[in-house]
């Protein structure tokens, strides 16, 4: 089977999940395709595990715009005509992986969390927020497929290496007459993500005692890159702003990860937080009703307990 | 000449359900369906772009669309109640169109028809989550879209600067020539409440019922499971460096919740 | 001669002005809407004689409570004494003297009496303004406090000059007069100069006495005053049905094309009966929950803005609008925003401490919640808040949007019997959303059931088939979701012939209980407190004494003042202390709301100080170290209020769980 991998790049490396994509095609003829002129690592990287790849290393494409980066794969899949398309679920790739399918008259399988190739194309994909798994079956007359796989899905083991070639590729995309204008990216690096989009959510509680206090729900929460949140009564006592109010009557959140910091787990906080996908709990009482809601717990002082989690993220992270 | 806004809507079980089995499939009888969530951004900002050319003078009308069973006909109303002008309603009575490949196919046709100078989407269902049906449909209108859109500012009735999320809280913004098609997130507004008063208008607005166009899905599902529930809370002991590194070990490894 | 056609022409004039008036009073009253009240006569005139004649919940305050009971009573027998002035004035000189010796000489006595008591109680009345000055006077405006002056002033002469004159007519008649029945009369003339009928002084203030009561009748339609007249209509015409029953508009009537009060004459004409009866005497304020913790709402405020909103649209019913571009834009203004604010609507929390205080049987809560129809049903306006509650209501029917699935799973395992009909049961339990979903309140109900199999009640529970009763989303004006979630739980309960039906939230009490039959669901319906009570009684579950510590009582608005179920949980709670239970200042049907009702439990609380934190410290001054509540909300609340106040050592506990506690 031909499969075309869709790898994404940050800092000028490879993103570590295009290994799993890398993981998931073994076995078959694979070729990728890498956008931007820091892509040039990124490209090699790929080049040393796969036959061919694609890259468009004009600094134009240097930012996401859908129509010329749709632009570019079509020329590529015209080119290489894949079975497969493989892409990322991030940002990009559930953007661009729907585009490029129905310009080839094909569909999508979103977000899968678990992909086979070892006999036709297995695929299994969590459907509402991951309450049910559905196995996915391909009608026989669906030519091309496009799939995207969730980061961190699969286990990347010893890829064999291959010696393929970087082609760079110039895509002849007219951006000053496209109905679309990229203006400009606003690096989120200063600023949280938003308590209701982010994916990881850190709260603190009324026993943090000041707002001072606070700053260690911060600084764990800026090291997983995640949104800073308060129970009520943390607000009321006027530890936080009620923008960070998390619960009944503040923000709902729902978030990959969330660690709740001295918080007691009343009932009008996790109307507010129970959908998340892990939960952390960190709390001096043992018997606090937010372990009987929690994945994790941790019994002790938050005092001590949050800087040395955030320690510990920052190591990993590192 | 009035100006059309479409807005996609779909029908989802309630994002408080529990999601049961019959066999092996799932058991609709206990569910509550609403309409999905995030097209009620889409809604209301279709609602609040209305309220923003008719000031300048120009007509505008609303229509949403949707495509699903006679029974998901509720969300349509749902939507009619909060003040949308009128909608299509596409049967699809044994989910026929069941992948983003069919449903994006049999949308086009409808909104060819209708010719919407704009339309709005949720960034996704809640149901299928696929966040995919939107952009495919306005490929297949030949029409620019930016997904995944937290804010809007029109420049007049032909140009749009719209904020998009990516990933790891960073904003990507464009300018957007319409027609065009914009998929809302959370953030971008709040949908209003619907009066009473305005349920009862809805019941009388007009909604067209369309047939399924004849339309092809790439896939569907073959089997049913689901996830192994909740475990019980599992307590990490130990003095305070060992209980940090150990929690740090199992969201890596275990709950693989960082590390990406 | 001439006198008598004087006397004639200036009661005329004076009786024509005041009807007029008094008639373009009753023209904005009766605009508002229908209501009726030509029912249930037997309670109404218990109403009136209890309030009126015998002023009950005015002799709750003690010494100015009598002070007001002698001022009205001297005020309906002195207007007997009005009526002989009249008499004497249009015949030239006629007295009641008709009436026979015995007859006349008890009236005498009754007029220098009264005019003695009214002349002293003035006095005494002037002093507690000008000397003591309660808080509640010093709310008031200046406009209220002048308007008081010139009332009690007037009262003061009108006693006054009856006085003076009596006593120079027993200088001048002597036995005739009947001075023995006259003692305060006789006394005056004994220590005046000798003074005849024919002199200025006695002409003078015979005059005056006439002018006076002819001014004060055409003053009352100007002041608050008005009470004079109106209270009486107002008791009369107050609620009859349990003060816990809201009214129940058709919303499918096709032909309504407005919900509630959206402007004041959408009010029914009770309320604007009631803004005109208002006598501005603060009481309301002094126990209401937001006004004591400065928020905008304030009852009294409530009533002297709805009077003045009813006055200035007077002109719209008297008037052709069209093409009168002010009167217009007169109509287009609704109570929110023109009269009140949101903030002010949203504030109340329905407890009904103003509607239990006001002496002239003011209902506040009814018209705070027809604004909120109005504002919800017909414009979809309220706070972010309410509008999830609303929405997990509708697809969760709870109010935290949790799984209907979970609801009572842990009773169910536990293998309470479900309600499957009621010959298998003598009562449903029905356990409400906080408790089948709340960790805490959880507890309470394990408390409960401990007890009901203790004492071998046969019960069942309802399970996951249990649905939110529609009781908070009713109180924050979503009457169109309330009724669907009422009629919903009736056919539910009515499909299993539930006859009996124990509550442990009284919110639930009070929905189930008053407001159900309007829905065709007729239920002996029981709060816990009252069922452990009685099982405690008949000796069913026999605890010890063995609470030690100091225990107080914190009342639930929807059982106490709601349902008058003031003693059950005091009996019940004392029968396991040692220590006789302590009272807080504002208890029973003075008891200060823990600030949850009328769905304020789903809305933030940004305004003023907290309600609960004001509750916390009323009960850590107390000196008691547990709290029992009957109530979900107010274990949450006063909960919260307490930690506020870093007294986690107060031990709040339902009275269920006091209780089960002492039973082994």
């Amino acid at each position: 089977m031909k499969i075309l991998i869709l790898a994404e790049q940050s800092s000028r490396k490879l993103k570590s999940v295009a290994l799993e994509l890398l993981q998931a095609s073994q076995g078959h003829e694979v070729k990728a395709l890498v956008f931007g002129s820091q892509a040039k690592p990124a490209a090699e990287a790929l080049a040393e595990k796969c036959s061919e790849v694609f890259w468009v290393s004009d600094a134009k494409f240097d930012f996401y715009h859908s129509e010329a980066y749709a632009k570019a794969a079509q020329e590529v899949i015209e080119k290489f005509s894949p079975e497969l398309v493989l892409g990322t679920a991030s940002a990009l790739g559930k953007d661009l992986l729907p585009k490029i399918a129905a310009r080839q008259a094909a569909s999508v399988v979103a977000d899968c969390t678990a992909v086979s190739l070892e006999s036709g194309i297995q695929l299994k994909k969590p459907f509402f927020a991951g309450k049910a798994l559905a196995e996915i079956e391909f009608q026989p007359e669906a030519k091309l497929k496009v799939v995207s796989l969730r980061p961190n899905s699969l286990v990347v083991g010893d890829l064999p290496a291959q010696s393929g070639s970087v082609t760079e590729l110039a895509v002849d995309f007219d951006f000053a007459n496209s109905p679309l204008q990229f203006v400009e990216k606003k690096e989120a690096k200063s600023t949280r993500p938003d308590l209701t989009e982010a994916s990881v959510v850190v709260s603190g509680g009324r026993s943090l005692k000041s707002k001072e206090n606070f700053s260690i729900i911060f600084e764990l929460a800026d090291a997983l890159r995640g949104a800073a949140g308060a129970s009520r009564a943390a607000v009321d006592e006027g530890l936080a702003p009620h923008e960070m109010q998390v619960g009944q009557t503040g923000k709902t959140v729902n978030p990959k990860l969330y660690i709740a910091c001295g918080i007691s787990g009343a009932i009008q906080h996790l109307a507010g937080m129970r959908t998340s996908k892990v939960i952390v709990a960190i709390n001096k009482d043992p018997d606090a009703p937010i372990f009987s809601k929690a994945d994790y717990g941790l019994v002790g002082d938050l005092f001590e307990l949050v800087p040395a989690i955030t320690q510990e993220i920052k190591k990993s992270l590192a | 000449m009035t100006l059309k806004i479409g807005v996609l809507v779909k029908q989802v079980p309630d994002t408080n359900s529990k999601i049961q089995l019959q066999g092996d499939q799932i058991d609709a009888s206990g569910l509550k369906f609403v309409v999905n969530p995030y097209d009620e951004f889409g809604v209301e900002e279709a609602l609040k772009t209305k309220e923003i050319w008719e000031k300048a003078g120009q007509k505008v009308e609303t229509v949403a669309v949707l495509l699903g069973p006679k029974a998901a006909q509720k969300a349509l109303r749902d939507v009619l109640a909060v003040g949308l002008d009128r909608g299509v309603h596409i049967l699809d009575e044994e989910g026929k169109a069941s992948d983003p490949k069919s449903v994006s196919e049999a949308l086009k046709t409808v909104c060819q028809e209708e010719g919407f100078h704009l339309i709005f989407a949720g960034k996704q269902a809640v149901d299928s989550d696929s966040h995919a049906t939107a952009q495919m449909l306005a490929e297949h209108l030949k029409i620019p879209h930016v997904g995944v859109v937290s804010k809007i500012d029109f420049e007049g009735k032909e140009m749009a600067q719209v904020e998009r999320a990516v990933d790891g809280g960073s904003k990507e913004i464009f300018k957007l020539k319409l027609p065009a098609l914009i998929t809302a997130n959370k953030g971008l507004n709040k949908m209003r409440m619907a009066s009473l008063i305005n349920i009862r208008k809805a019941a009388k607005k007009e909604v067209k019922e369309v047939p399924l166009p004849s339309v092809q899905a790439d896939w569907k599902v073959r089997s049913w499971s689901l996830p192994s529930e909740r475990a019980a809370v599992k307590m990490i002991e130990g003095d305070m460096n060992t209980q940090a590194a150990e929690l740090v070990r199992l969201l890596k490894e275990e709950a693989k919740v960082i590390g990406s | 001669m001439l006198s008598q056609w004087v006397t004639a022409v200036l009661l005329v004039l004076a009786f024509g002005l005041f009807s007029y008036n008094f008639w373009k009073l009753l023209q904005i009253i009766l605009a508002g809407a229908s209501r009726d009240v030509w029912n249930a006569y037997h309670l109404r005139l218990k109403a009136v004689i209890d309030q009126v004649v015998l002023h009950k919940k005015l002799f709750r305050q003690g010494v100015p409570g009598l002070i007001h009971f002698l001022i009205f009573w001297g005020f309906v027998i002195l207007s007997a004494g009005t009526l002989e002035w009249m008499y004497m004035g249009l015949t030239g000189g006629g007295k009641f003297d008709f009436l026979g010796r015995t007859g006349y000489g008890l009236f005498l006595l009754s007029q220098d009496w009264f005019n003695s008591f009214v002349l002293a109680a003035i006095l005494v009345a002037f002093w507690r303004r000008l000397v003591v000055k309660p808080q509640r006077m010093r709310d008031n405006s200046s406009k209220s406090r002048a308007d008081a002056y010139f009332i009690l002033a007037l009262i003061g002469g009108l006693v006054a000059t009856s006085l003076l004159c009596h006593a120079i007519e027993i200088q001048n008649y002597g036995d005739k007069a009947l001075p023995s029945f006259q003692v305060f009369s006789s006394l005056l003339a004994g220590v005046l100069p000798e003074l005849t009928t024919g002199g200025w002084i006695y002409q003078a203030s015979w005059w005056l006495h006439l002018l006076i009561v002819l001014v004060f009748l055409n003053y009352l339609p100007f002041s608050k005053h008005l009470h004079v007249i109106l209270a009486f209509p107002n008791v009369f015409f107050s609620k009859v049905k349990a003060r816990g029953e809201l009214s129940t508009p058709d919303l499918e009537d096709e032909s309504i094309e407005e919900f509630g009060a959206e402007r004041v004459e959408n009010l029914p004409w009770t309320s604007l009966l009631d803004a005109f009866a208002c006598t501005e005497c603060g009481r309301c304020n002094e126990f209401c929950p937001t006004a004591s913790t400065g928020k905008a709402l304030k009852p009294k405020t409530l009533m002297i803005d709805l009077r003045a909103a009813a006055t200035r649209r007077k002109s719209l019913y008297q008037q052709n609008i069209e093409g009168n571009a002010a009167l217009a834009a007169l109509q287009e203004e609704t109570l929110v925003p023109n009269t009140f604010s949101d903030q002010f609507v949203w504030d109340c929390t329905t407890c009904g401490a103003c509607v239990e205080a006001c002496p002239v049987m003011i209902d506040h809560v009814d018209a705070i919640v027809e604004m909120r129809r109005a504002l919800v049903l017909n414009r979809g306006s309220n706070p972010d808040e309410a509008t999830n509650v609303f929405r997990n209501f509708e697809t969760s029917s709870n109010p935290w949007g949790l799984s209907e699935e979970s609801r009572q799973d842990w009773l169910v395992q536990q293998g309470v019997p479900l309600f499957e009909n009621s010959e298998d049961f003598d009562y449903l339990y029905y356990i409400g959303c906080a408790g089948s979903f709340d960790e805490r309140n959880r507890k309470v109900v394990d408390s409960v059931i401990k007890l009901l199999k203790k004492a071998e009640v046969k019960f069942g529970i309802l399970g996951k088939e249990e649905k939110c009763n529609g009781e908070t989303a009713r109180r924050m004006g979503n009457e169109w979701l309330a009724q669907q979630m009422m009629q919903t739980t009736v056919e539910l309960l009515n499909g299993k012939a539930v006859k009996k039906v124990i509550t442990s939230c009284p919110h639930c009490f009070n929905t189930l209980k008053n407001e159900y039959p309007a829905f065709g669901g007729q239920y002996e319906v029981i709060h816990h407190s009252e069922v452990l009570d009685s099982l405690i009684q008949e000796g069913r579950i026999q605890p010890k004494k063995s609470v030690s510590d100091s225990l107080t009582y914190h009342d639930s608005c929807y059982i106490g003042r709601y349902n008058d179920i003031y003693d059950q949980p005091r009996r019940a709670l004392q029968s396991v202390s040692e220590k006789k239970l302590i009272e807080m200042p504002r208890s029973r049907d003075k008891g200060f709301c823990c600030g949850a009702g009328g769905g304020r439990m789903w809305l933030e609380e940004t305004t003023g100080t907290r309600i609960n934190a004001n509750r916390a410290d009323e009960i850590i001054q107390s000196g008691a170290k547990r709290v029992g509540v009957g109530c979900p909300f107010c274990m949450t609340m006063i909960t919260d209020g307490l930690k506020s106040k870093e007294r986690e050592d107060i031990v709040v506990q339902d009275l269920a769980e006091v209780i089960a506690e002492a039973v082994d």
